[in-house]
């Protein structure tokens, strides 16, 4: 229309197709100072009286004055016609296919996928769609998640109505909204149509309710798409039977001995009144049986379980629900979660059966540690002692025998025997010493017998289940004479064996010479008992100079010994805390005794800092088919890097599977790489063992000898595609949510379920070149301003005006 | 004659007898890991009740489970045996001469590492005879930390026997006074005479009356000792949580 006007008025137009009338002052400063300037003039002319002249005379001035004022205000806009050759752009619109896992799960009725469901209703739309490519521009697009990342691709029309592959392992629709976001900023767009079950696996998914989904909708602000966002529920409403281990919400460390607690959101559908066991499992040690009762109605169970892990070290747990009759989809009814125990306090039991200098050293050793949370008990009166007072003089408590023995045994983490005579007190029996035996060997726990005339061999321990878990046998030294001898009297120098010299409990300085030098300073020490050989997996860490066992080694005096998954140590002495006072109060020092019984406790709770080899990953959970990197690290004794360390290392799956020996490869300074491609999905066991001289077994290799060094454990998840299945219903509520709030519509795939869903398609040009013709910057327009000023000036004044 | 004879064998075989029965166990593990009663000999007016030890360290056995020897030990202060007893006893009824610098320092590294003193005045006469030299040499020792009443509370009052109040041959004071260093009292010091209380003639009768209080108060300088060498061997023990339960309700 413009155009053609400009064409009568003779402009040459000529290589445009459009023109526009512009403003480009609008809103300019100089715009504004018109405005203002324009406004005050009109005020200033108004609030004059005008001339006593007819009504139709004044009407005529005041059209002059406002016309002129309006020229001078339009003057700053400075108006403009702008020849365009402009191109119309067509808008565009997304179809958006969901290619996760949960798309192929099949509806109940006739046994189609949800894939499948939306390939056939696009193949049923053909005409809906043809009309939508006619006027849009339409963009096919999958979108699925790897679990950690999301990820959305275009795809072609044959791709998106075959269905196609939906193996996405994680649904995240807050990332897919910010996807259009950031893909439709700078293109016109209409709008998206988007096609899924609407099981979104991350946060929305876990909204609780509806206000939490609004809360987490406004959040996410899908309004910024710019366009409707339209959604096509897939799969069925009616629920099919299914029983899930939803989610499991539990924090990434628990403290050992403690109780951890647990929220597990079962979900169920279809099974009525019933109860199901649910039960947690460390590997294929089952720790706890929860019964979850279902009720009719109700598909979310929320189940607390506590449990107390009773050993330091990162494990993975697993939660299952049995696989029910007439259950499709029974991938969800399993789940697990990794957790690392963590060490709180040291809680040491120190049972003693006679107060002495050596008890009260290591007593006010441990109480003054704050890592330590020490439980003493003394015998200071035994039964055929007789004070001659009455019980209430006296301020001895009985020995809570069943409470510590039998109860709270598993409380602690390491014991402490020392000079205590068993069968002497209070009803302490051999079933509370097989309880000992199992705190160590089953649960892990750490034990200590110190010497004294009640201990070993003395303390009747002999053939008890305690022998079993000493690191020396308490076999009988006789003596020339033929007695029974149980104790040497002499004073001695313990001296280091060559694993004492390198254990971390004797190694008080990491230079071995200096460690020696320390050693060889030691107050000696005041008899000892005459225990027997070693026990097998027994190490002598510090023997007696000159006495032998009956099996003519040299006499254990410090010894430790892993049992089971425990550790134990004897130390058949009672003047260690010679160590102590006899260097302190003599002007020296008495950190060596400190160092000493801390690393002792240390080494007997596993503590980890002590481990020589470490074994890492740079993540903890990879998708199939990755490749996943373990890194070793092996540190000498000294605790420097170990080059040429003797590495075994095998990967298997914690499920059941080929284990698969890993090789090592030497990035220098004791760090070693390997790397696997886990087969499957699941949790992976990467063990890890290494030592240092020649490979055990290589008796004939020349060089030092095989010394093991440690191993470690590490746990690798492969993420799968559960995640996909552990809520595998129709999210309608989020789909009818996310179109409600852009002004979309949200259809199930009926019938015609597209035909309900419509785009705006408003004109959009893209200017190829253009001219910009100013309207006001010219003579006429300025003697026009001027005539209409000038007119209404004299026909005032002509009029008898002022 | 001979009657006599076989009288006087049969007398010293049960002497032996009851010595060997009263003798530390034989499976000691060292002479050195037994408790000792060591006494500290100084210039001065050290031994005013020589069988004083023998007497408290019998009832020590014959009531705790503590091993220990009724040897009595006698050590000179910078004598290198000292140390692996970490208990001792200094008495004495006279003032003593100021202790020279090194013999001070010997004393506050055997106590200030683990060692405990049990101070007994045999005279009991505030700001003389041996308190005097007590209080000198404590200010010595430790001379921001002065002497101070251990209250009731204190550990040192129920390591093995429920006291309220210490014995003694004097009732000069109910309770210790003490020096407090960290969490525990090296010095444990008593005004009452102690020695005094437990100190047995040749023939086995006591050496001194106890006054006031009898026989009773003889008692509480016992259990005084029994408690004063508990609380050396097992310091705040008795004040660990499981315990106080119990001991409150004894006390009631």
């Amino acid at each position: 229309m413009l155009l053609r006007l400009l064409d009568l008025l003779g402009r040459d137009t000529t290589g445009y197709n459009r023109a526009e009338l512009q403003f480009p002052g609008l809103g300019s400063p100089l715009f504004f100072a018109a405005l203002l300037l324009g406004g005050l003039a009109l005020f200033l002319v108004l609030r004059r009286p005008l001339p006593l002249v007819s009504r139709p005379r004044r009407a005529l001035l005041a059209l002059l004055r406002g016309t002129a004022v309006f020229l001078v205000v339009a003057v700053s806009l400075q108006p403009r016609v702008q020849l365009q050759n402009a191109l119309r752009l067509k808008n565009h619109v997304a179809l958006l296919v969901d290619r996760t896992a949960s798309m192929t799960l099949p509806d109940e009725k006739d046994g189609v996928s949800r894939a499948e469901r939306a390939g056939l209703l696009l193949k049923e739309s053909a005409e809906w769609i043809e009309k939508l490519e006619k006027d849009f521009v339409v963009d096919r697009w999958g979108f699925s998640g790897t679990g950690e990342s999301f990820a959305m691709g275009q795809i072609s029309r044959a791709e998106m109505e075959d269905g196609g592959e939906s193996a996405g392992r994680s649904t995240d629709i807050s990332a897919l909204v910010e996807e259009l976001v950031k893909v439709y900023a700078d293109q016109p767009f209409s709008g998206t149509v988007l096609f899924t079950d609407g099981g979104d696996t991350e946060e929305l998914g876990r909204a609780g309710d509806r206000s939490e989904l609004r809360k987490l909708l406004r959040r996410l602000e899908p309004e910024k798409v710019g366009a409707p966002l339209s959604t096509v529920a897939l799969g069925e409403v009616e629920p099919f039977k299914d029983l899930s281990v939803a989610r499991i919400k539990a924090d990434e460390f628990g403290f050992v001995r403690n109780s951890v607690e647990i929220e597990v959101i079962v979900r169920a559908k279809g099974f009525g009144e019933l109860t199901v066991p649910l039960t947690l499992r460390r590997g294929r040690e089952l720790l706890h049986t929860q019964p979850v009762r279902l009720r009719e109605g109700q598909e979310e169970y929320r189940v607390k379980i506590s449990f107390k892990p009773m050993q330091v070290g990162e494990f993975i747990y697993t939660l299952t629900l049995p696989a029910m009759e007439g259950e499709k989809l029974t991938e969800n009814n399993k789940k697990s979660f990794r957790l690392k125990v963590i060490r709180d306090r040291i809680r040491v039991l120190q049972v003693v059966g006679s107060p002495s200098w050596d008890e009260r050293f290591v007593r006010r050793m441990l109480k003054r540690d704050p890592n330590v949370d020490l439980i003493s008990f003394f015998i200071l009166r035994e039964a055929h002692e007789n004070p001659g007072v009455r019980e209430n003089e006296l301020s001895l408590i009985p020995f809570p025998t069943q409470e510590v023995f039998d109860k709270q045994l598993p409380t602690f983490d390491v014991v402490i025997l020392q000079n205590f005579r068993y069968n002497l007190f209070f009803r302490v029996t051999r079933r509370h010493l097989r309880n000992m035996r199992d705190f160590v060997v089953e649960k892990g726990g750490g034990f200590i017998m110190l010497g004294g005339s009640r201990s070993f061999q003395l303390g009747q321990y002999r053939g008890t289940p305690i022998e079993e878990i000493l690191p020396v046998r308490l076999t009988t030294h006789m003596g020339r004479t033929g007695e029974d001898r149980q104790i040497n009297a002499d004073r001695f120098a313990m001296e280091l064996t060559p694993a004492g010299a390198v254990h971390p409990i004797t190694r008080l300085h990491p230079s071995a010479e200096r460690n020696r030098e320390i050693w060889a300073a030691m107050p000696l020490l005041d008899g000892v008992n005459l225990v027997g050989g070693l026990m097998p997996g027994g190490t002598a860490l510090g023997v007696h100079p000159t006495l032998k066992t009956p099996g003519g080694e040299p006499l254990p005096v410090v010894a430790v010994r892993n049992v089971g998954r425990g550790r134990t140590m004897s130390i058949a002495t009672d003047s260690t805390w010679y160590w102590n006072y006899l260097p302190a109060a003599e002007g020296g020092t008495n950190r060596h005794y400190y160092k000493f019984w801390r690393e002792a406790l240390r080494w007997l709770i596993h503590d980890p800092e002590l481990k020589l080899v470490s074994a890492s990953s740079p993540r903890t959970s990879y998708p199939p088919g990755e490749e996943a990197t373990i890194a070793v690290e092996v540190l000498d004794n000294d605790y420097k890097g170990l080059e040429n360390a003797r590495i075994e290392a095998e990967a298997e799956p914690l499920e059941g599977g080929k284990r698969e020996k890993l090789v090592m490869r030497s990035l220098g300074g004791g760090r070693y790489e390997t790397s696997f491609t886990p087969s499957g999905e699941g949790f992976y066991r990467v063990e890890v063992k290494a030592g240092r001289g020649r490979e055990a077994g290589g008796e004939k290799e020349a060089g030092e000898p095989y010394e093991h060094l440690g191993e470690d454990t590490l746990y690798l998840e492969v993420l799968s595609g559960r995640k996909e299945f552990e809520n595998p219903r129709v999210n309608r509520e989020l789909l009818k949510e996310l179109a409600r709030r852009t002004g979309g519509e949200s259809v199930a795939a009926d019938d015609g379920a597209l035909e309900r869903i419509s785009f705006d398609n408003p004109e959009v040009f893209k200017i190829l070149s253009f001219k910009d013709l100013p309207i006001w910057d010219n003579l006429f327009f300025l003697l026009l301003v001027v005539s209409l000023f000038t007119a209404e000036w004299l026909l005032r004044r002509r009029w008898g005006g002022a | 004659m001979k009657r006599h004879r076989i009288f006087l064998a049969i007398l010293l075989a049960l002497l032996a007898l009851g010595a060997l029965l009263s003798a530390p166990s034989l499976r000691a593990m060292g002479r050195r890991s037994l408790v000792s009663w060591v006494q500290i000999k100084y210039d001065g007016d050290w031994n005013p009740n020589p069988s004083a030890a023998r007497s408290i360290v019998s009832y020590l056995l014959r009531v705790t489970s503590v091993e220990a020897t009724t040897e009595r030990a006698v050590f000179e202060v910078q004598s290198p045996e000292l140390l692996y007893n970490p208990f001792a006893y200094m008495t004495g009824c006279r003032s003593f001469d100021p202790w020279p610098e090194a013999d001070v320092k010997r004393l506050r590294d055997y106590l200030s590492f683990g060692g405990t003193l049990l101070l007994d005045d045999c005279q009991g006469v505030v700001g003389y005879g041996f308190d005097a030299g007590v209080r000198r040499l404590v200010s010595r020792l430790y001379p921001d930390r002065p002497l101070a009443p251990l209250p009731v509370g204190h550990a040192v009052y129920q390591t093995f026997f429920l006291l309220d109040r210490i014995g003694g041959r004097n009732a000069v004071s109910d309770i210790f006074l003490g020096v407090n260093l960290d969490d525990r009292s090296p010095i444990l010091y008593s005004r009452n005479d102690l020695g005094g209380a437990w100190a047995k003639g040749f023939e086995g009768g006591w050496v001194h009356k106890c006054e006031p209080g009898g026989e009773r108060q003889r008692s509480l300088g016992f259990r005084a000792g029994v408690n004063a060498i508990m609380y050396a061997l097992t310091v705040n023990y008795k004040t660990d949580q499981i315990h106080i339960p119990f001991i409150l309700r004894r006390r009631r």
